[in-house]
This record gives C-alpha cells, sequence and structure tokens, in this order.
C-alpha cells in the first residue's frame, strides 16, 4: 500500500489529537490531555484517487502546539511530509489567525505540500455564527469540521490522501 | 586508556538490556543490518528503516544531510500509538554516521518518567496562559451583551409603554364621554377622533414590537454570501417606491458586482429610501439619488451615498437618529416604529460596516447618509 505522511498544526486545545483519533479510532474523549511531542498514528484511506481504487497509508503526525510556527523549522515535522493539515477552533477566533500564520509559513518553507484548514469545534458555534472574514482570500480548502460530532473529519482526511495522491505528492 | 571494543560492546548490551533502548545499524540505505536491545517495534534485518520505524519514513534525506555535516540527527519524544489507541513508551531517536561503514548508527532512548512529567508541566503553563487570555478575551465579549441586553430591556421597558399609556389615556376619554352621553350634544366627531387615535397608538406599537424583533434578529443569523449586481438589487428596491412616491429616485456611479450577503444590504438601502421619502416635505419636486463612489485599488470598503433635497436633519440629532425608538418629529409620522435607522446601523456594524448622516440643517436643505460596505466577505466554509 502507498504510504504517505501528513502532520497536523495548530495552537494548543484546537483539537487536533480530537481529530485525528475520531478518524482513526472512531472515539471522542471529552478530557482535556494535551500532546508533548509528537504522537504518530497509522490509519488507511480505501478508495481514492483518479481511479477512485487506490488505497492509502496515511502517517499522522500529531503535534504538541507549542509554538507552532517554530515547528517548522524543526526538521523531523515536515520533512518528508505530503500534506499538512492546519486546525484552528472556531470558538477562539484568535486561533484562526493562527491558522492563516502557520499557512503562510508552510508555504515559505516547504512549498508545494498540500494544504487543508480546518476550522474544528463546530458544535460548539453553531450555524449562526457568521463565517470568519479572514479566510476570505485563502487559497487552500477549508473544512468546518467537529471531532465531537464526527462532522467532516472523514471528509478532511480523505479529501488529503486524495489531493496528495492526484498531485503526485 | 581507550576502552576495549569489547568493553564497548559489553556496556551497550547493558544499557540496552536494562531497557534504555535500543542500538540499529543501517547501511547506506537505511536498511537494518544490526540490531542491540528492544526496539519499539520488531525490525527485520535488510529492510529499510522507515518501513518499520514509521516516525524515521521520509527522513532519510534529511538524516543523511545532518550526517554529511557530522551532526547529529535528533527527534526528541516521539510516542507511537497502537491500533487501539494506547500509547507505546515514548522515546528519543539519534541518528548518527557510522564512520567504520558508510551507514548509520540509530539510538533509541526510553524517556524517563521525570522528563515526561517536567514536559507535561511545562505544557500545562502553557494551556493555562492561553486559556487567561482567551477567559480574558471572553469576558469582554460578555461584558458587550449586557450592554445590550440592558439597553433593550430599558427601550423595552420605557418605550414600550408610551403608546400603552396613551391608548389607556383615550380610553378614559371615551368612557368618559360615553357617560356623559346625551343624544342631543354628543360631538360624534370627536368621538371619532378618539377612536381613531387609539387605532394609532395600537399600530404604532404593533410597529415596534415587530421592529423590535428584527432589530434583535439583525447580526445575528447568517445570511447567504453569493455573488450580487449591486446597481441591478439598488434598482429592485427603487424599483417597490416608485408608486408609492412621486419623488424622483436616481440610481449614480460605479456599481461592483460583490460577494456579499443580500438580505442586509437591500434592507439597510430599502430602509434610508423609505426614511428619505417618509420625510421629505416636498415630494412633487423632490429629488433622491443614490451614489455608489469609485473604491480605490486597496479599498475594504464601498462608499454608498444616499442623498435627499428634503428639510435636512438638525446637527444635535445626528447620532440620536440611530438610536432605538428615537424620531425627529413624532407628529409627521405617529404610527412609525422609530427603528428603521437604528437596524440599519446595526446590520451595517454587524458586517463590518457603518452608516452615517451628513446635513447642514437649518443652514442649507439635504441630507445624505453615506454606508460604508464590506468589499469581502466569506460564505461558509463547507
Amino acid at each position: 500500500m502507498i504510504r504517505k505522511k501528513v502532520v497536523l498544526l495548530g495552537e494548543i486545545g484546537v483539537g487536533k489529537t480530537s481529530l485525528i483519533r475520531r478518524f482513526v479510532l472512531d472515539r471522542f474523549e471529552t478530557s482535556y490531555k494535551g500532546t508533548i511531542g509528537f504522537n504518530i498514528y497509522t490509519s488507511s484511506v480505501l478508495g481514492i484517487g483518479h481511479d477512485g481504487k487506490t488505497n492509502l497509508e496515511l502517517l499522522i503526525w500529531d503535534t504538541d502546539g507549542d509554538e507552532a510556527a517554530r515547528l517548522l523549522q524543526r526538521t523531523p515535522v515536515v520533512q518528508g511530509t505530503s500534506g499538512v493539515l492546519i486546525v484552528a477552533d472556531l470558538s477562539r477566533p484568535r486561533t484562526i489567525q493562527t491558522m492563516l500564520s502557520l499557512a503562510r509559513a508552510c508555504d515559505m518553507h516547504i512549498p508545494g505540500r498540500h494544504i487543508h484548514l480546518l476550522l474544528n469545534k463546530a458544535d460548539l458555534v453553531g450555524d449562526s455564527a457568521p463565517p470568519p472574514a479572514e479566510l476570505a482570500d485563502v487559497v487552500h480548502p477549508v473544512l468546518v469540521t467537529s471531532a465531537k460530532t464526527g462532522e467532516k473529519v472523514r471528509d478532511a482526511f480523505r479529501d488529503v490522501a486524495d489531493a496528495i495522491l492526484r498531485r503526485g505528492l | 586508556m581507550e576502552p576495549s571494543a569489547d568493553q564497548i560492546v559489553a556496556a551497550a548490551r547493558a544499557l540496552t538490556r536494562f531497557g534504555l533502548g535500543a542500538l540499529i545499524w543501517l547501511d547506506d540505505q537505511f536498511r537494518v543490518t544490526n540490531v542491540l536491545g528492544t526496539p519499539p517495534v520488531p525490525l527485520s534485518h535488510g529492510v529499510p528503516i522507515g518501513e518499520s520505524l514509521t516516525v524515521l519514513f521520509g527522513l532519510e534525506e534529511s538524516i543523511a544531510e545532518h550526517a554529511a555535516k557530522n551532526r547529529p540527527f535528533n527527534i526528541h519524544n516521539i510516542g507511537l500509538i497502537e491500533s487501539d489507541g494506547s500509547a507505546t513508551s515514548r522515546y528519543e531517536l539519534t541518528v548518527i554516521a557510522d564512520t567504520t561503514t558508510s551507514g548509520y548508527f540509530l539510538m533509541i532512548t526510553v524517556l524517563q518518567s521525570a522528563n515526561g512529567f517536567i514536559s507535561e508541566l511545562e505544557h500545562e503553563q502553557k494551556r493555562s496562559r492561553l486559556m487567561e487570555r482567551d477567559i480574558a478575551e471572553r469576558t469582554l465579549e460578555v461584558q458587550r451583551i449586557n450592554a445590550q441586553l440592558e439597553e433593550f430591556t430599558y427601550v423595552i421597558s420605557h418605550d414600550l409603554n408610551a403608546p400603552l399609556r396613551a391608548i389607556r389615556l383615550l380610553n378614559e376619554d371615551v368612557r368618559q364621554s360615553l357617560a356623559r352621553l346625551d343624544p342631543k350634544t354628543l360631538d360624534k366627531a370627536k368621538l371619532n377622533k378618539t377612536i381613531d387615535a387609539i387605532g394609532t397608538q395600537t399600530r404604532r406599537m404593533s410597529n415596534m414590537l415587530v421592529g423590535l424583533l428584527e432589530y434583535a434578529r439583525v447580526g445575528r443569523t447568517r445570511d447567504l454570501v453569493e455573488p450580487i449586481d449591486l446597481r441591478n438589487s439598488v434598482r429592485e428596491v427603487v424599483a417597490s417606491f416608485k408608486r408609492a412616491t412621486p419623488i424622483q429616485i436616481s440610481i449614480r456611479g460605479q456599481w461592483p458586482t460583490l460577494e456579499t450577503p443580500r438580505a442586509p444590504f437591500e434592507l439597510v438601502i430599502r430602509n434610508l429610501v423609505d426614511n428619505a421619502i417618509k420625510h421629505h416635505d416636498r415630494p412633487q419636486n423632490g429629488q433622491i439619488r443614490i451614489t455608489a463612489q469609485p473604491c480605490a485599488p486597496a479599498s475594504t470598503h464601498l462608499y454608498i451615498d444616499v442623498s435627499d433635497d428634503g428639510p435636512g436633519i438638525a446637527p444635535e440629532w445626528h447620532e440620536a437618529i440611530f438610536e432605538a425608538f428615537r424620531r425627529v418629529d413624532d407628529r409627521q409620522h405617529p404610527d412609525s416604529s422609530g427603528l428603521g435607522l437604528a437596524l440599519i446601523r446595526k446590520a451595517a456594524r454587524s458586517l463590518g460596516g457603518d452608516v452615517t448622516v451628513h446635513s447642514e440643517a437649518p443652514a442649507a436643505r439635504g441630507t445624505t447618509f453615506t454606508v460604508r460596505w464590506p468589499l469581502k466577505f466569506t460564505d461558509t466554509i463547507n
């Protein structure tokens, strides 16, 4: 099976680990336990690519959200990465600013990688919240997710895997 | 004296035997050639290390670069998550060049619990600082909402009471008139006028309640962002007024097509035109001009002027007219809710814009309301 590496970036507490565990284990834990260092998960994505029949094994790096912009200069995180999912917490607008600055840093330090922006914790803000105006100019795909309900989580990882395959990354 | 080769091997065996990690020899293609100790995952000889120890997948190039510069390649605090979600011990990995071959040494160290405890403490400190920052921001937001609620409560209890009081007094008039009823002296005209006034106040109260609901709703629901030809949109709003007034309404300037919410935009234009028509003292010869000002290249907002040649608004009213239930002249439109301008300012501000007024009354006639409308929106995100 083809194997590809993806990394999740974002501020502390935006839900990176919860998104991964929802996707890999279909679990959500309400108690918070911060990620220290890096955790590596492995999961398969089936039936993607141009023919819809290709399977991919994703090596998913869960990061600690500590000084996120500095992570990109720490070689092991970004080397060999095919895709990056940058996560923000919809209920904390400031994390969206961090997400955008991480996206710019990725474009600069690891150009050409596929980047997906995830606005997590949709369950906390509901449908009546106005969309973040800061995202008006972004060129990367954006998804609203909820690790708690599972909303769009599978789509997020499948979309990234599919994009990596299609672009030959 | 340098230790002997046997001593070095014995020391390495001792270190790895006591669970401190593993030593792995790799060839120049990163294939496993020898293993001492217990690595976190089973390793097969001749298989590239990245296939078994997935943390090193894709890092071969970087490892080689470090080795060429005589620098160790290090990854600190790694956890490998099993298929059931449980975590292995935490490791530190260090890869250095094997100077006796063209391959590499990989040293895997199991992190002791004290290191992990310190790391967790540091993480919790950072998290606490972030949470304090978030709490401060939310406190400000709650204070703002509380202030709005207080204003709302005051308005409801104070301003809605006015028409109710008027209805009570008028009702008392009718009752007294009927009590003194003498068919010879009954003033029917006066009685009818009183009953009409009751109707007017009832309508006013109804309009106020409808306006209040709309006012509360503005800025709280998310409208669809769609591409809109603004000139066409304004034209449709103006068309709805054509039969109701002889005032000439013209649309001027360069109107862009914007990705913007339609409903609040049309609400703002409609209420401004309605306001201009309602307060014009010479409708037979009156004019209203709706003009889009040209946008500079770096502009973030579109500026739209809604100008009329009516009596104008005195300076002392320029801010008051945007307050809920404030009316410049109660006698002109007694059943008006007094919320029209408050509503449009709230709608514009909720989207990052604003509405302001300019008038030089009583020195000169005319009023211009300027709408500042954001040029960029984004819809949601799905």
